[in-house]
């Protein structure tokens, strides 16, 4: 739904603009920042559930190899971030985490691309 | 010679994974060398960022080859063969990186062979768009991608020298020697 895709835009908006902060003041990554791609990750989870239920039942996506791996991609990256967060105590993983944000952000923007016409 | 004139060992920074609050660090500075040569487990720095981006680049590229080969391999074997060459060269590099970090010289010799390939295939691209049927992540000098592809590996590699010819310099004025 149009709602899950304007959180994950919040949602990695507001975790690219803490870490860029946690960057600026030479943090590492604690809690607060982890719980970003925590969340984005939730929300892609649940935004894949409502493209995989609409596929199913529905009318079938067009691309569906690309669309799910595409996906997968927007799951693991968040994830891979946290980890790298989390291991590399210094502002760096800070901007790892940023860097996923932001790039979580234009994978938002290009799923409807994938799926012209779909639930999102 | 006396273990005055060394620097003190670097303290354990965190334990494990619980990380309670945020750690102030004074930047990225280097860990002590102790006189028995052993240099302590050092915070990767800059090399994270590399390995990010060369992380997202292996999941876009790794999902692209995948789908190419599961699916269209036979109508243009030669640009979808460069994809699984690029999506292997991105998950190498971020592998290395991951493990052996900014001393790596395999993860030098594998950014120079993506840097040329990327070089190659974007000339190619452009000079004979012929021979390239469909888009790879390396035609056009990765345009597909922002120029990513093509600002990373020369990023990489400019770190990856500096890196290392720091390294030595510490190993040498700790009478060591770097391994490969």
């Amino acid at each position: 739904m149009a709602v899950l895709a304007v959180l994950v835009y919040v949602a990695s908006g507001i975790t690219a603009a803490l870490a860029l902060l946690y960057v600026a003041k030479q943090l590492a990554a604690d809690l607060l920042l982890l719980a970003g791609p925590a969340l984005i990750m939730l929300l892609w989870l649940l935004e894949g559930l409502v493209i995989a239920w609409s596929d199913l039942s529905a009318g079938p996506a067009p691309d569906r190899i690309t669309l799910y791996g595409y996906l997968a991609t927007g799951f693991v990256m968040p994830l891979g971030a946290a980890w790298l967060g989390a291991t590399e105590r210094s502002r760096w993983g800070s901007a790892g985490i940023a860097i996923a944000a932001l790039t979580q952000f234009v994978l938002q923007m290009r799923l409807p691309q994938i799926w012209p016409g779909g639930p999102l | 010679m006396s273990p005055t004139d060394t620097p003190p060992p670097r303290p354990a920074t965190g334990e494990g994974v619980a990380l309670p609050s945020a750690t102030t660090t004074r930047g990225d500075e280097e860990p002590g060398v102790d006189p028995t040569g052993s240099v302590h487990r050092r915070e990767r720095g800059f090399a994270t960022l590399l390995i990010v981006v060369y992380g997202i680049l292996a999941l876009a590229a790794t999902g692209r080859a995948a789908f190419e080969l599961a699916t269209k391999f036979t109508e243009a074997p030669l640009p979808y063969t460069l994809s699984v060459l690029s999506a292997a060269t991105y998950l190498l590099v971020t592998i290395l990186l991951v493990r052996r970090g900014g001393r790596s010289r395999a993860a030098l010799w594998v950014c120079a062979i993506e840097l040329a390939g990327i070089l190659v295939v974007g000339t190619l691209s452009a000079l004979v768009p012929g021979i390239f049927p469909v888009t790879t992540v390396w035609s056009h000098f990765g345009s597909g991608y922002g120029f990513v592809p093509l600002v990373l590996p020369i990023v990489a590699i400019v770190y990856l020298l500096v890196h290392r010819r720091a390294e030595v310099r510490e190993a040498s004025a700790a009478g060591t020697t770097v391994a490969p």
